[in-house]
């Protein structure tokens, strides 16, 4: 498996002080369960370091982006956080709106997967 | 066009008070409305008025103080609308209008057979309503840190880009502000959201090329928060600019039936700096109940 990136992240809030960025091959073969798992730790992390809170502290399942505190401003830095990190597009407007950060990692997982999956679970740019 | 109202001190208005009268939509007439949560949600937020769907997404939040605001500008904005329309504020009912883009019912927020247009915008300790006869979009955000204005500025029309990369370091932040708040009271107020670009329409320095059709409004509030709206048509007459006073969030704030005049002493108006066609009046004052 190919070593991960790292990003630097100078918030002191951030746990690590560093965003780890999976890398983009070992998403692409891994299962799908374990690339949610990898997503989900590396979304923890973004979330993490926007909201300036501990990653493991980010409640990934049971509230929408917008009770987490992403405001639009906040999650335009994500989508392009996210979005240079990962090579991916995303929505804003979809972003904002999700129902958790597990439907974002969701779509990421579905983008970065085998290409016959991404190609049944891509997420346009702008919808509008 | 764009206009910045001068900076001074908001009237604070108790709006259960001597206002009664204050409460009228006209064309040519802008109500906003700044709000800011009690510090403490037991000792001065009536939530009773809120409906189960907003009291569960108050309680919702990560951040209790972002959940008390959610529930200030909530209880703000069925108190006022209730005064706007004469309808209990338990009983405003919301519902959307269509989209503009696909006509689905997610487009802007509306009060159900209501004829008056309103927007609400909430950010790190500070809400935002606007009421008037026309459409409108208002926005209100903590300004970003630098690392945020870096990151996001290339979501920006190319124009706007080039405006922050010339700005100085302790320019950029605030210019930032305003160009985003203008840009998403606009979205807003035509009713797509961000599902339209942040790219597409140019709000930057240069006011003369923002959107035709529509007039863009920079609202000071404070030192750390950008504030703005866009309304549809020309320069409003007038524009209202009042801090709700944060006793009216409490109990019986939103539902005293025989407004007296317990007149306070008065702010020094401040007149919005508006340039256009027509001469708009100064800033409405108002009296704490």
């Amino acid at each position: 498996m190919t070593a991960n990136r790292t990003v630097r992240a100078a918030r002191p809030c951030t746990a690590a002080g560093q965003v780890t960025v999976p890398d983009r091959a070992a998403l692409a073969t891994a299962g799908r369960a374990e690339r949610t798992r990898m997503l989900d730790g590396y979304v923890r992390q973004e979330l993490g370091w926007v909201l300036g809170i501990a990653p493991h502290l980010v409640d990934t399942t049971g509230r929408p982006m917008s009770s987490l505190g992403i405001g639009s401003i906040a999650g335009l830095e994500l989508q392009h956080r996210m979005e240079a990190a990962l090579h991916v597009e995303l929505n804003l407007q979809m972003l904002l709106l999700a129902n958790s950060a597990a439907e974002l990692v969701d779509c990421l997982a579905g983008q970065l997967g085998p290409r016959e999956e991404a190609a049944h679970r891509h997420v346009p740019a702008d919808s509008a | 066009m764009t206009s910045t109202i001068a900076q001074g001190t908001h009237p604070v208005a108790d709006p259960s008070g001597s206002l009664a009268g204050e409460y009228t939509v006209a064309l040519g007439r802008l109500d906003l409305w700044l709000v800011r949560p009690p510090e403490e949600r037991a000792a001065g937020l009536d939530c009773s008025e809120l409906d189960e769907g907003e009291r569960r997404r108050a309680a919702s939040f990560i951040r209790p103080a972002d959940g008390l605001l959610y529930a200030a500008a909530h209880v703000a904005l069925r108190r006022l609308l209730g005064r706007y329309t004469g309808i209990a504020p338990q009983d405003v009912r919301f519902v959307r209008e269509p989209c503009p883009g696909c006509g689905g019912a997610h487009g802007r927020p509306a009060v159900a057979a209501a004829p008056l247009h309103f927007s609400l915008s909430h950010s790190s300790g500070v809400a935002l309503v606007g009421v008037a006869a026309v459409p409108l979009g208002v926005d209100v955000e903590r300004l970003p840190r630098p690392e945020a204005v870096e990151v996001c500025t290339p979501a920006l029309h190319p124009d706007e880009q080039a405006e922050l990369a010339a700005a100085g370091d302790a320019q950029r932040g605030p210019l930032f502000g305003r160009i985003w708040t203008r840009k998403e009271a606009f979205l807003k107020g035509i009713g797509t959201g961000l599902s339209r670009s942040p790219a597409e329409d140019y709000l930057g320095v240069d006011t003369t090329r923002h959107p035709s059709g529509w007039t863009v409004v920079d609202v000071p509030c404070d030192d750390t928060h950008a504030a703005a709206v866009a309304v549809r048509g020309a320069a409003p007459l007038s524009v209202n600019v009042r801090r709700l006073a944060q006793e009216w969030l409490g109990a019986g704030g939103g539902t005293c039936a025989d407004p007296t005049d317990q007149g306070a002493a008065d702010p020094p108006p401040t007149t919005p700096d508006i340039p256009g066609e027509r001469s708009p009046e100064p800033f409405t004052t108002a009296l704490a109940c």
